[in-house]
């Protein structure tokens, strides 16, 4: 798939906002190549958006596909024609590439959602129910709870506990009474079931971002580093992410969508203005050669 | 070595030292503490109060965190022998559960002191393979107890140095020697966790190598140099097959034997992997290069390749063995000194050459690291040993073993043929498969995880 020279200079992606993956990685080549800085822009815009609605409900394939076709723009030879062209806005893919990775690596594993699915779903709601409860519960108090037939019971919990998501065990000073608490599969997949609060935390400030709203970069990586960030160094590149992601994508109109166009007359006004700068300044950032000149197929 | 007791106040003095809302130090005293005396009777105690080592808790004092190192600090001050040490590991596991989730990268430079003073960084497991398996968590190793991280060694051991190449480490540009692959290769490997596939080709092609026309000679050589192969045609027709086939059958990684590729074949294999571009398969592609000369002193040098999608060399592995057992036909290479753990989502790939694998001092120090997907091309006439090694790496590391094996002659008898299977052993009780290199056998070994 390729863009029409309208396309990439009318700014006018709205109709990928619903693509696949595979469309956007088929286009990102072009963009950084040819889209004019404002498309660029506007296309950080539609990733952006693509990105936090995947983060937050997509399922594990799509969000992994996203990431794969994200990071083919920030990689090799793409990514240093980027990085050449916009800093910002390979900041920002990078920015939402690590997102999309960090939610795509939390991923189950591939046996455990036959065990959770099987029995009508009863798998699931034993884990479920055991799920934030800090001490271990009676199996007996499953049983009455979830109103599961003894032989049923004993077989959910031998599938669970044979996949580590539940331990059993007799108590360490005696008692009869078995208990049951999350095993270490368990515990890990009942903490993926929720984002991890640093991402979330990072979902709602990309939010403002894109909303035009840029909290000081010191607070934005103090309060990533304080919601559990993998470690200082990484909170402070997410918070110089974000601040060129700030940079990147283009100002939202009054309901908060990206603008479908910019008018052509601003268009060529801008053009001018680069033609201008550039004249002036052959190292101007935006204006230095790249593989393929995109100018000329603007003023077409 | 000193005895538990002491070792035992030694441990609880340097943690009551800590800064405490830092676990990673704690971390690697506890590590260190049973890598010396080892897991013996706490294990023993394991099985008789909760029958497995999955079933072994954490240990959770009511404290909110760091409060709660403190509790435990008091509660393990109270104990001694057996039960201060059940205590410990359960607090080792503790650990390794909220390492995971406070602090999930941890960079390759940093370290911290162990109980013998020595420095010992901490490095993710990331095994992709062993979590999948539900018979995984086996005794007789921390590894059971710790699935998320292991503390390494940062100073060389018997002079071998363990390189961890990490991941991307959130673009950390002035840390690339730190890392490898692109970006772009690693949410690859990371979406392949949806199709893991491993295939081993062991060449059908019987290589003709010059050099061993010399041991025909009434006083053979005791070393040779395998550095040309004269039936390279048919040799390059067979890899391009199988790269055809790897591709067809979207294989992660292809492995091809030891001392099998030489270089006018390898400039093929990356032409033709150029030519696919970086979004085909296989992605990563493993082959052991004939000899080749160093440049240093005029010695050889045995090697394995490994190429990334497009045919980029990811990483070249110096075998760190000599080859000459004084019955066969051996080999006089200059070794090399570093065991290289490249960290992928899939798990610490770390590719080695046959004998590496078996090689007693060297298995000590592959135990030591945080390897748990070894790629080994390899030209032996027997894998027995190999097998057996891949067992105890199954125990110590919870790893899995790709061993894609060859001799230099094509098998004349049954027996033959099983001493020279290619085989994979995975990290889970019956994860081993082999593959005989009879004709009407299939020309390669393919393991997929989603069976």
């Amino acid at each position: 798939m390729r863009l029409t020279p309208s396309q990439l200079m009318h700014s006018s992606f709205s109709d990928l906002d619903e693509a696949p993956a595979e469309t956007i990685a088929l286009l990102v080549a072009q963009i950084i190549y040819e889209a004019s800085p404002a498309s660029l822009r506007t296309f950080t815009s539609l990733l952006l958006d693509r990105t936090l609605r995947l983060v937050r409900q997509g399922a594990r394939d799509e969000i992994l596909d996203e990431a794969l076709a994200v990071s083919s723009g920030i990689s090799g030879d793409l990514g240093q024609a980027l990085l050449r062209r916009s800093r910002e806005t390979f900041g920002a893919w990078a920015l939402l590439d690590q997102m999309l990775a960090e939610a795509g690596r939390r991923s189950d594993r591939a046996a455990v959602p036959s065990i959770l699915l099987g029995s009508r779903g009863r798998g699931q709601a034993i884990l479920e129910f055991l799920v934030g409860r800090e001490q271990p519960v009676p199996r007996s108090r499953i049983r009455e709870e979830l109103k599961l037939a003894e032989a049923q019971l004993s077989h959910l919990l031998r599938d669970l506990e044979e996949a580590d998501l539940i331990v059993r065990f007799r108590p360490e000073r005696g008692g009869r009474e078995v208990l049951v608490a999350l095993g270490p599969v368990g515990r890990e997949l009942a903490a993926k079931e929720m984002l991890p609060v640093w991402i979330e935390r990072l979902a709602a400030l990309l939010q403002r971002v894109a909303a035009g709203d840029l909290p000081d970069h010191v607070a934005m990586a103090r309060e990533l580093a304080e919601a559990g960030a993998p470690s200082r160094l990484a909170a402070e590149r997410l918070a110089t992410g974000l601040t060129q992601a700030a940079a990147a994508v283009v100002e939202r109109d009054a309901t908060g969508a990206v603008p479908s166009e910019i008018p052509i007359e601003r268009r060529r006004k801008q053009i001018q203005y680069i033609e201008q700068l550039e004249a002036k300044d052959p190292h101007y950032e935006y204006t230095r050669s790249l593989a393929q000149p995109p100018r000329t197929q603007w003023a077409s | 070595m000193l005895p538990t007791e002491v070792l035992q106040s030694r441990l609880l003095e340097r943690l009551y030292a800590l800064d405490h809302e830092i676990p990673d130090q704690s971390f690697v005293l506890i590590w260190t503490y049973f890598d010396k005396i080892g897991l013996g009777h706490t294990e023993n105690e394991v099985r008789r109060l909760f029958k497995h080592p999955r079933n072994l808790p954490a240990y959770r004092p009511t404290e909110p965190w760091p409060g709660s190192h403190e509790a435990f600090l008091a509660d393990l001050a109270a104990l001694a022998g057996t039960q201060y040490d059940l205590l410990a590991l359960r607090w080792l596991i503790t650990l390794d559960q909220r390492l995971n989730g406070a602090s999930a990268d941890r960079f390759p430079d940093l370290f911290w002191p162990g109980l013998d003073d020595n420095g010992y960084k901490i490095r993710k497991r990331n095994n992709y393979i062993s979590s999948y398996s539900v018979e995984a968590r086996q005794g007789h190793s921390l590894a059971a107890y710790t699935p998320f991280h292991k503390a390494v060694p940062v100073e060389p051991v018997k002079g071998i140095s363990i390189d961890s190449r990490a991941q991307d480490n959130w673009g950390e540009t002035h840390r690339a020697q730190g890392n490898w692959g692109e970006t772009h290769l690693h949410r690859r490997l990371l979406a392949e966790r949806r199709r893991l596939q491993m295939m081993l080709w062991p060449l059908q092609t019987v290589l003709d190598y010059p050099a061993l026309d010399a041991l025909r000679l009434p006083e053979p050589p005791k070393c040779v140099r395998l550095d040309q192969v004269r039936n390279e045609p048919a040799l390059r027709t067979e890899v391009l097959q199988a790269l055809e086939t790897a591709a067809a059958k979207k294989v992660t990684m292809l492995i091809l034997p030891e001392l099998a590729i030489p270089s006018q074949t390898e400039a093929e294999i990356r032409r033709v992997l150029a030519s696919h571009g970086k979004n085909r398969h296989p992605i990563l592609t493993l082959f052991g290069c004939c000899h080749s000369p160093s440049g240093a002193g005029g010695r050889d040098v045995n090697e394995a390749v490994l190429l990334g999608p497009d045919g980029a060399v990811l990483h070249r592995h110096r075998k760190l063995t000599n080859f000459n057992d004084g019955i066969t036909v051996g080999e006089d290479v200059l070794t090399g000194d570093v065991l290289t753990v490249l960290e992928s989502p899939l798990g610490n790939l770390t590719p080695l050459i046959c004998l590496d694998l078996i090689n007693s001092p060297l298995s000590e120090i592959i135990r030591l690291s945080h390897a748990n997907l070894l790629a080994v091309p390899s030209l032996s006439p027997e894998t027995l040993a190999h097998r057996n090694a891949a067992k105890s790496f199954q125990v110590s590391n919870q790893a899995s073993t790709f061993v894609c094996n060859r001799w230099l002659t094509r098998p004349g008898s049954p027996e033959e043929e099983e001493k020279l299977t290619s085989f994979y052993q995975l990290a889970k009780k019956d994860g081993y498969r082999s593959h005989l290199p009879r004709p009407k056998d299939a020309d390669f070994l393919l393991f997929s995880l989603s069976g």
